[in-house]
């Protein structure tokens, strides 16, 4: 289980303190996908940043199978995989390697490594191209070896980055096969998307962020309950209305689900 | 469709519900996982063209072209006689070309009977072509030399009934900067001196008078082979350490900057292992290729040098030695593991190629200006030339191609260069992969400075080494500033001694502490020590000087002396010091450098590595640094120091170690230090007694016996007293 406790990020920006997140609290569950949304710059990734220990918060903590961010940083990182649209490849490494170089990193050893590898490239089809560069690969092949590196540690969760963004309809839909995989072996998943579209499909909660306050979450059926709103793009327009008065935004309306120590 | 979908295959084990992540690697598999993290740095970074191109392409083309430069602008001047060359000579007519050339054979044989012939297969080659306008043709550069023939003036005409004149002379003409030319002038006028002066003493002969000259004078110039072999050892050095620069400058930046381009950082900083670890990978990478570049180098320069035949000329009638070329690889090991520092710490600072390029340009342009100075033959390795980066490797290589190596000078240039090194990895330690790098945060250089929230127990063992480093260059440089002013009084020198040392052993570690957010209590191990390992540290200061001083001798015996025209004798310092009240000498020189050594290497330093090692080699790598740390002084080195200074680590380390304290030690060391300067403040007193000692004698055996009980019992109270637990 993931538990996020009153994170907060200010950045520094021009010499304005921006308040990137401000006190997000959440929860995700086994086998659970939660949708972590919001439109560019709503600080999603940062969230995501504190949680994976890329970030500092400035306050707050997460708390991932029992290892606190701000206590056990490794124990954290070797619990989570991560999968971004940001993500490269090492162009003259054969996805071999650099799956196995992964796995070094995480601490699985080399025999280990080698068993996780087999059954990875049967469940992602890698055998075609395991042993070329990956400057070789084409984007889909790419997609594929991130997608196996972020289990080539067998985390018991995964952080997905925007991973539809550029993607085509095959590649999108690679992406909706990986996360019913994932669903499937009851990992912990919370993907980072402004796709409301998407997410709406393949999450099963969701978290809606705004200017790095979290509005809503909750499941879309209780969501649309509270919001009266039937779906998740509806929710974002009223949410950023500039015509909703401060009072009655629905934030007011209902909390937010957060889990007290 | 090609792309196949995620195969909805069954779970395998492997993958199945979330597990709990394994628990700590073992020191084992940390080693050899690092291990494995720099064999995927090296074979990422060898498998670029790019590094293939500076790795061998570069070396095979620039000797042999660089040597043709040589052969064709130097070569000629240095050494007529090593190599023919055909030199153009024009004439305005064959029947004027076949004139001249038989003057030359006739001057030839003059020489010959002089018994100056020069070496037929070595003669300057010639090729004769017809040139109307052969100053024209000079000037066009067409030919190397004109030679033409000018009618005299009517007045020399009318003397045309003396034997020896004729009625035209030669004219010879070549540009002012033509090598070829002026050799090809030299030769012709050698010979035609020598065919006019053989005329002239003949006829002097033929006359019944004397043959012998008013003024013989004989121009000599210095060996132009040893000239030439000074300047181009100094020059090859520099150039061994350009090509090593320039093999480091692209696996540095595409290590670390790259890493970032290509969007691999941030899934790398994401992975559970340190950042250190990462860039120790990274450093030992860029170090491996830029040592690949310095074989390729050395190796293609010398297969060059001999085949060209340009060997002798640069380094001497001897060549090359196998030893010299393993002495010179080995200083290219120093340096690429200083220089790889130096790059990865500022492209570590990179967000992208261009960036990281734009900050190295700067760098390679300083470091020409010091590799420049070093070329100038006057510049000795002198203590102060051997603690300023690059220069100093320079230096020193130039100094091995010479074979006028000095050891002591050696150390010290590998002294100041691994701790410059390992300066450089800790910035860039602190900086890589930061999230002011990562993620391009506006506070970017202010994050590196940033003090951390969180107090910590100790210093890391990079900032450790960064103030040793620090502690290092400032301490040796005060210490010069502070020796300029010698015909100070005593005690004005021991006020200063005490000022300065308090300054840098104090002064630095603990700004560095309150910028660590290093609490003092734990960091310097200020703590409270029990009563035993106070007796301790008191019969250990007592008796522990004996044996230093016995290893003083055994360093002397071995040859490790002090290495400086301008030292004091241990007996002037010492008379120095009796024109000060003892206890003045016992401060500043006793009790001071204690308490702030102690400070510091105790202290900070071994606290640190105990953070991190296990006790036996933290102390022991304290120690070392502790005894080469006495080796460096003002203007002076004094290897004699290195063995008993490290004793000395080992001693106080243990003390350090086992009472959780610095301030027995402080004890120890002071109570040590005093008791020699004591012995040698009252040696008159002591010898009336009978009981005096020489700097080059042993000690009495009956104060080996006293020294041996009190050591028994300091080694048992150690031994034997166990520590609170540290916090």
């Amino acid at each position: 289980m993931i538990r996020v406790q009153e994170l907060t990020k200010c950045f520094e920006n021009g010499g304005q303190s921006v308040l990137a997140v401000n006190k997000v609290s959440f929860e995700v569950h086994q086998g659970e996908v939660f949708g972590l949304l919001g439109p560019n710059g709503a600080g999603k990734t940062t969230t995501l940043r504190m949680i994976l220990g890329l970030l500092q918060p400035d306050s707050g903590f997460a708390e991932i199978h029992g290892f606190r961010t701000d206590r056990d940083r490794e124990a954290v990182k070797r619990s989570i995989g991560l999968v971004s649209a940001n993500d490269g490849v090492y162009p003259w490494l054969t996805a071999k390697e650099l799956l196995l170089f992964f796995a070094d990193l995480y601490g699985v050893s080399p025999q280990l490594a080698h068993e996780r590898l087999d059954s990875l490239v049967e469940n992602f089809g890698l055998a075609p191209f395991l042993n070329r560069r990956c400057s070789t690969l084409s984007t889909g092949q790419k997609q594929r070896v991130l997608f196996a590196r972020g289990l080539i540690h067998d985390p018991p969760a995964l952080m997905l980055d925007e991973p539809t963004r550029g993607l085509d309809v095959v590649g999108t839909q690679r992406v909706f096969e990986y996360l019913r995989f994932l669903r499937d072996r009851r990992k912990v998943v919370i993907i980072s998307t402004h796709r409301l579209d998407e997410a709406e499909r393949f999450c099963d909660r969701f978290g809606l962020l705004f200017d790095g306050d979290l509005k809503y979450c909750g499941p879309l059926d209780e969501l649309t309950q509270l919001t009266q709103k039937s779906t998740l793009v509806d929710m974002f327009v009223s949410m950023m209305s500039p015509e909703t008065p401060e009072h009655e935004t629905p934030e007011h309306e209902f909390e937010p689900e957060v889990t007290n120590d | 469709m090609t792309e196949s979908p995620i195969s909805p295959n069954e779970p395998p084990e492997s993958l199945g519900p979330a597990e709990i992540p394994s628990s700590q690697p073992s020191r084992f598999f940390v080693v050899s996982r690092l291990a494995r993290l720099c064999r995927k740095e090296l074979r990422e970074i060898l498998r670029d063209r790019r590094t293939i191109v500076t790795l061998v392409l570069m070396p095979l083309l620039l000797y042999p072209v660089l040597s043709l430069i040589f052969n064709k602008l130097l070569v000629s001047q240095f050494n007529p006689s090593t190599a023919p060359i055909d030199i153009l000579v024009g004439f305005e007519s064959e029947l004027q070309a076949n004139e001249f050339m038989s003057l030359v054979q006739e001057g030839e044989a003059a020489l010959s009977a002089m018994g100056s012939a020069v070496d037929p297969e070595t003669r300057p080659q010639f090729k004769y072509v017809e040139a109307k306008e052969a100053e024209i043709a000079v000037k066009d550069g067409i030919i190397d030399v004109g030679i033409f023939q000018n009618d005299l003036q009517s007045d020399a005409k009318e003397e045309t009934s003396n034997p020896i004149q004729n009625n035209s002379k030669w004219e010879l003409i070549y540009r002012p900067n033509s090598l070829l030319g002026d050799q090809a002038a030299s030769y012709f006028e050698d010979r035609l001196n020598a065919l006019n002066n053989g005329l002239t003493l003949q006829l002097l002969k033929m006359r019944g008078l004397p043959e012998k000259l008013p003024a013989t004078f004989e121009i000599r110039t210095l060996d132009e082979e040893v000239a030439a072999a000074v300047s181009l050892a100094s020059f090859i050095p520099l150039m061994l350490i350009l090509m090593t620069i320039t093999g480091a400058v692209y696996p540095a930046i595409d290590l670390t900057a790259g890493e970032r381009e290509r969007g691999t950082m941030e899934a790398l900083i994401a992975a559970p292992i340190p950042r250190l670890g990462l860039l120790l990978a990274k450093y030992v990478a860029v170090v491996f290729v830029a040592l690949l570049t310095a074989a390729a180098n050395l190796i293609a320069m010398t297969v060059t040098l001999s085949v060209t035949g340009l060997e002798e000329l640069v380094f001497g009638p001897d060549g090359i030695s196998v030893g010299v070329l393993f002495q010179i690889f080995g200083l290219l090991i120093l340096f690429s593991a200083f220089f790889s520092a130096i790059l990865l710490a500022i492209t570590s600072f990179a967000r992208s190629f261009k960036e990281a390029q734009a900050y190295l340009i700067p760098l390679m342009l300083l470091a020409l200006g010091p590799g420049v100075i070093s070329l100038s033959p006057e510049i000795e390795l002198t203590p102060s030339w051997a603690v300023t980066p690059l220069v100093n490797i320079v230096l020193l290589a130039r100094d091995i191609l010479a074979q006028k190596f000095n050891p002591i000078m050696s150390f010290l240039v590998i002294q100041a260069t691994i701790l410059y090194a390992v300066a450089a990895l800790t910035v860039a330690a602190r900086v890589f992969g930061t999230d002011a790098i990562l993620y391009g945060s506006q506070k970017g250089w202010r994050d590196f400075l940033k003090r951390p929230a969180e107090a910590q127990k100790t210093a890391s063992i990079s900032m450790a080494f960064f103030c040793l480093s620090l502690l290092f260059l400032t301490l040796f440089y005060s210490l010069g500033l502070l020796s300029q002013f010698s015909d100070q009084t005593m005690g004005t020198l021991a006020l200063a001694y005490m000022v300065l040392s308090i300054i840098i052993f104090v002064g630095i570690p603990s700004l560095l502490a309150r910028q660590g957010h290093v609490r003092f209590r734990t960091g310097f191990a200020l703590r409270r020590a029990k009563l035993p390992h106070w007796l301790a540290a008191l019969f250990l200061g007592l008796s522990l000087w004996t044996l230093c001083h016995e290893l003083v001798l055994l360093s002397q015996w071995l040859g490790w002396v002090s290495l400086d025209e301008k030292k004091l004798s241990a007996a002037s310092l010492v008379e120095q010091w009796r024109t000060v009240p003892a206890i003045l000498v016992v401060l500043a020189w006793g009790i001071t450098p204690a308490v702030v050594e102690e400070y510091f290497f105790r202290g900070f330093l071994l606290r640190s590595l105990l953070s991190r090692l296990n006790a036996k080699n933290a102390i022991l790598i304290s120690a070392i640094v502790f005894g080469a740390f006495h080796v460096v002084g003002a203007n002076l080195l004094t290897p004699e120091r290195f063995l008993p200074s490290t004793l000395m680590g080992l001693a106080l380390g243990i003390l350090a170690w086992r009472s959780n304290s610095t301030l027995p030690g402080i004890l120890l060391h002071a109570v040590n230090n005093s008791s020699l300067l004591l012995v040698a403040y009252y040696e008159d007193q002591l010898s009336d007694l009978g009981i005096g000692i020489e700097e080059t004698n042993h000690l009495p055996l009956h104060w080996f016996a006293i020294a041996a009980v009190a050591l028994a019992i300091g080694w048992g109270l150690i031994a034997v007293v166990k520590p609170d637990d540290f916090e």
